[in-house]
């Protein structure tokens, strides 16, 4: 027994719906969807040939797929950091790797906390307590992941900062608690166009388009090795992603000098770092902005600067 | 050409969801489908009663933002739990204050069945007690992942995709969630949670 199975049977003998409460959600639904209008076309419809039919359905997976992005382009400023980053990984060897091996990502990085206090409704912004961390997943995802972390500011950090966990491969694909993750991704693009189209094409829940794309960036420099050539098409694409501006003047995270090209989100800014002079790759912040629920304007959510990738034989072991 | 048979199964929900951008009540196979699963999740966080009404505002908010469903994939779940969690991050002070009320009482308001039921309560055991008075503690991004896995079942890709993040950060918010529940229950040595997954 561990504490996933209490978890499993905390309330499992809820009650299940009174009756008619899930026929009153469907009527809210069917009556939306029904709307003003449309029954008495889409009546109508149903009588045309099976062509047209056949038809509309392939409009309507093209609408569904092409989503009008925001107005804009990305400013020529961000764009020439970005051409000087992919300029700059472009043709690099990539890094050799079996499959039984594991990618090993060494980092810095920090995260703010935010508790939410149920008795008044406030919402209030502990800033980012910086933590070292060592992360191995596998290569080809069949082999499981580890994760290892210790905290840079033991005495401002909550009890419990330092951890170390190793996460079980999956064996069937229905086990929980379990990791399929692969490291190594051997399908990403390498030029800059079919990237485009893959960081547009990964879903991102309710955000826009764009600011999903942006963050895509971001999601998989983190806990991926990504090729040289794969990153250089990365930021080739980010090159054209409307909405990405330069951030004036240097920023500095966990000491480490770079210039960072950015996207406003609701309530914050995400950024991509890279080297001054190099364009190397760094890291990653998050900055709150004057509509941030909690957190001041102008303070560091969470960031994170990449030390070291590198490919292993075995979790916790060292390059 | 060998002749194409067409299957009698049933579409996938990427196939109906697709279906239902021209022909709205499609829509409603996704209902059919999942209602009570989300409802059942619903329940198991905030109690039945507001789980009614979330699961109505779950579908309706899937129906309008059915565009930007990702086509490929064949599974909606995942993305009704995302839309679920995220409705009940407005509900937060209400699902808290139920499970202080068990961890205080030993009465559960989210098993409270119709009131003719109420003498069939049961008291819970202190375990259980201490275990709802963690999940109050928690913050609501580590309410999310820690539910969605065991109580939800998700795998970690899967609450990825329901959470909008990245594989690792559902890593790293479980294990805290889970050290923090290991932590409250170091007094229940009988439970035996050493079992666990951790190396």
């Amino acid at each position: 027994m561990n504490d996933l199975d209490l978890m499993a049977g905390f309330r499992a003998g809820v009650a299940p719906p009174v009756p008619g409460a899930l026929d009153a959600a469907r009527d809210r639904l069917m009556s939306e969807a029904a709307g003003p209008d449309r029954r008495r076309g889409r009546l109508r419809f149903r009588h045309l040939a099976p062509v047209a039919a056949a038809v509309a359905a392939v409009v309507t997976v093209s609408s569904l797929l092409l989503r009008p992005s925001a107005p804009g382009t990305p400013s020529a400023e961000a764009a020439a950091v970005l051409r000087l980053a992919a300029a700059g990984a472009r043709g690099a060897p990539a890094l050799a790797a079996r499959p039984d091996q594991f990618v090993y990502i060494h980092s810095i990085q920090g995260g703010a906390t935010f508790h939410f206090d149920t008795a008044n409704g406030v919402e209030t912004f502990t800033p980012p307590v910086e933590r070292e961390r060592w992360d191995w997943s596998s290569v080809d995802g069949t082999r499981g992941a580890h994760i290892r972390q210790k905290s840079l500011e033991p005495g401002k950090d909550e009890p419990g900062a330092d951890w170390e966990q190793a996460f079980p491969p999956c064996t069937t694909d229905r086990v929980t608690d379990c990791d399929s993750d692969v490291g190594y991704p051997r399908d990403l693009p390498t030029d800059a166009a079919a990237m485009r189209e893959r960081l547009y094409g990964t879903p991102r829940g309710d955000n826009p388009a764009d600011q999903g794309a942006f963050t895509t960036i971001g999601d998989i420099m983190r806990s991926h090795y990504v090729t040289p050539d794969a990153a250089a098409a990365m930021f080739e694409a980010a090159a054209t992603i409307p909405g990405v501006t330069l951030v004036p003047g240097a920023v500095d995270t966990a000491g480490r000098q770079g210039v960072a090209v950015s996207r406003l989100e609701r309530g914050s800014r995400r950024e991509l770092i890279f080297e001054e002079g190099t364009y190397r790759y760094l890291g990653e912040r998050e900055v709150a902005t004057a509509d941030h629920p909690a957190a001041p304007e102008g303070a560091v959510i969470s960031y994170r600067v990449q030390l070291e990738v590198a490919i292993v034989d075995r979790t916790k072991q060292l390059p | 050409m060998p002749q194409i048979t067409r299957s009698a199964a049933i579409a996938d929900d990427h196939t109906v969801i697709r279906r239902s951008a021209d022909d709205p009540e499609a829509f409603g196979a996704i209902f059919d489908r999942h209602a009570s699963t989300v409802h059942r999740y619903l329940a198991r966080r905030a109690g039945p009663t507001l789980a009614d009404d979330l699961t109505a505002e779950v579908f309706l908010a899937a129906f309008r933002a059915r565009g930007r469903y990702d086509l490929t994939q064949p599974d909606a779940l995942p993305w009704l739990y995302g839309i679920a969690a995220n409705l009940l991050r407005g509900h937060q002070r209400s699902e808290t204050r139920q499970y202080r009320a068990l961890a205080r009482t030993g009465v559960d308001p989210a098993l409270d069945g119709p009131a003719d039921l109420v003498s069939e309560r049961v008291t819970a055991a202190a375990h259980v007690r201490a275990l709802a008075a963690v999940l109050a503690r928690l913050s609501v991004r580590e309410r999310e992942v820690l539910t969605l896995v065991g109580q939800a079942q998700l795998s970690y890709p899967e609450v990825a995709r329901a959470l909008d993040i990245p594989v690792g950060t559902v890593r790293s918010r479980l294990h805290s969630a889970r050290q923090r529940i290991r932590r409250a229950l170091a007094d229940f040595p009988e439970l035996d949670l050493t079992n666990g997954a951790d190396a």
